[in-house]
């Protein structure tokens, strides 16, 4: 059998998995919470379009996804307010709009079809050692912002507007989570492709939801399984010859269903 | 006694409906007051007003003589707010973790808890009588113990006055003894300033040491000598009320009264 780790490409695979291995449930845990578990797709579809323009203007694609996927942020918060009562048609907008304007730029850039697929699809084998840095330096920037606010995103999770009350400054921690869903929708795209970044973030998180005693708890275990899924999946996609993307997905889906059982069990 | 909270001619309209219809009131610090009327009569709003989280649209509201705005230990306030517990029943925070969040605001960004912050914790559980579930996911509690949760977390951050709206709906009446228990010894031995709203004009009587009652946006100062006549009830409550309703209460207020 092929030794997996003597191949540089998959030295650096599993690098920038175990980053984001980290980051996106994380992150996903709290959208999850919040009910905007479809926040990730939609800011994933976006992010297409931010990876074309960077192809288009010759910018790194991450860095063109970071900022698209801020700006829509912020265009989700304005749509929301003005469809108070429908805010789900805010996220359906920019969904639509993300992968229009992906489509359009995609074919102004004479850029290879190939590489676009990376980011739908995610590509282990295509990850420099620049993607590995970057992910490293935003993986941190992640981890540290979500360190120094985790009391606050804790309780306006809970209850945003007893946070607010409390004396909260709600608006910022809002803003400044927004920034980091954004970096880590950027740097997960590149692994496990724009159209399965949200499972990374919200099934190891659903999982984890079913065994958690506490709030602590459901970060750790979230953590924990999509470890794990990463891991194997690039393992079985190896050896199997399979999508990394896919096999990750598939295998958090396994601990997910036997965390339901487990949950049944008790 | 020294005032405590104070509403000089206080004003309030959403959008353009009016909801505080000139309001005066004066708490002394100590008392234990309870806010009655019925639903919609803006008892809820006016217990915002006064935590200082709506501005009213004309009129004061003074904490211990300062502009509530202006206050800023902020931690001096505690509110339980109304149907607390209709927050998502299945997060998964423990109870512990939910009474800590009472601490966050007093403590500011960047700090985290210490050691004496989680001593805190526990004694606020120990008052409320909940210590033993303090590990316990709060969607797993009755509904009587995740409003005593919820009155621990007020409880932390060390507060003069408590605020508490409706704290009772949707509990069984054991559950309501007990909470009546927890308030009386929080307003006699730990020197706390409550106000409490409900619309049940008679459960609180004997519990409380003064009443105001809402009625259309407007405040009537004199619902605790219970000298309604039906006329003046249905004014202010806007529908008829049966008097006889809770026999035994009633007589038991007249015989202290
Ligand atoms: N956020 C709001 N926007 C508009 N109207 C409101 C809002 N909250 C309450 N109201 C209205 O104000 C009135 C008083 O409400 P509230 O203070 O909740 O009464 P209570 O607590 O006595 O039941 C009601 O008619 C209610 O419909
Ligand atoms: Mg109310």
């Amino acid at each position: 059998m092929l030794n997996i780790f003597t191949y540089d490409f998959m030295i650096r695979a599993f690098l920038a998995g175990g980053f984001i291995s980290v980051i996106a449930p994380l992150v996903g845990s709290f959208l999850v919470l919040r009910r905007l578990s479809q926040m990730g797709d939609t800011l994933s579809h976006v992010a297409l379009a931010g990876v074309a323009a960077g192809f288009l203007i010759g910018i790194n694609p991450t860095i063109g996804s970071i900022i698209f996927v801020i700006l829509s942020s912020f265009g989700i918060e304005r749509l929301r307010k003005s469809y108070f009562r429908y805010s789900e048609i805010s996220i359906a907008v920019v969904m639509s709009a993300g992968m229009a304007i992906a489509v359009i730029l995609l074919s102004l850039s004479s850029g290879s079809p190939a590489n676009i697929m990376n980011y739908l699809f995610g590509s282990i084998i295509s990850i420099n050692n620049t993607d590995v840095l970057l992910s490293l330096i935003l993986s941190i920037a992640v981890i540290t912002v979500i360190y120094i606010f985790y009391k606050e995103l804790l309780y306006i999770t809970f209850d945003e507007e007893a946070a607010l009350i409390s004396g909260i400054p709600v608006n910022l921690v809002n803003i400044i989570f927004t920034m980091i869903v954004a970096i880590t929708v950027a740097v997960s795209m590149r692994i496990v492709g724009a159209l399965l970044v949200s499972a990374l973030m919200v099934i190891p998180a659903a999982a984890s939801l079913k065994i958690a005693k506490n709030f602590r708890q459901t970060i750790f275990y979230a953590i924990l399984f999509s470890f794990i899924s990463v891991f194997a999946g690039i393992i079985l996609s190896f050896y199997l010859n399979l999508s990394p993307g896919g096999s990750i997905v598939i295998v958090s889906l396994i601990i997910m269903g036997l965390a339901s059982i487990k949950k049944a069990g008790n | 006694m020294s005032k405590i909270v104070e509403l000089k001619n206080v004003n309030f309209s959403y959008n353009d409906k009016k909801v505080l219809n000139n309001i005066n009131l004066t708490i002394d610090d100590g008392e234990f007051v309870g806010l009655i009327g019925p639903n919609g009569s803006g008892k809820s709003t006016l217990v915002k007003i006064m935590i200082g989280d709506l501005t009213p649209s004309s009129g004061e509201v003074l904490i211990n003589g300062i502009n509530v705005k202006d206050i800023k230990k902020r931690s001096i306030i505690g509110y339980v707010p109304q149907k607390s517990y209709s927050f998502n029943a299945s997060f998964p925070a423990s109870v512990k973790e939910v009474v800590s969040m009472g601490l966050y605001g007093k403590l500011g960004l960047f700090k985290k808890l210490s050691k004496d912050d989680w001593e805190i914790v526990d004694n606020a559980l120990k008052i409320v009588d909940m210590i033993d579930y303090k590990d316990r996911l709060i969607g797993n509690l009755s509904g009587g113990q995740q409003q005593r949760v919820f009155i621990a977390r007020a409880l932390v951050s060390d507060p003069k006055i408590l605020f508490l709206d409706e704290p009772t709906t949707g509990i069984d009446a054991k559950s309501e003894d007990t909470l009546y228990k927890i308030l009386d010894t929080l307003n006699k031995q730990n020197k706390i300033t409550i106000i409490m709203v409900t619309h049940d004009v008679w459960a609180i009587s004997d519990k409380v040491s003064r009443i105001v009652c809402m009625g259309n946006g407007r405040l009537y100062d004199r619902c605790d000598t219970l000298d309604f006549s039906k006329k003046e009830l249905v004014e202010i409550y806007g529908y008829p009320v049966k008097l006889d309703m809770h026999h035994h209460q009633n007589e038991n207020i007249n015989n202290r009264l």
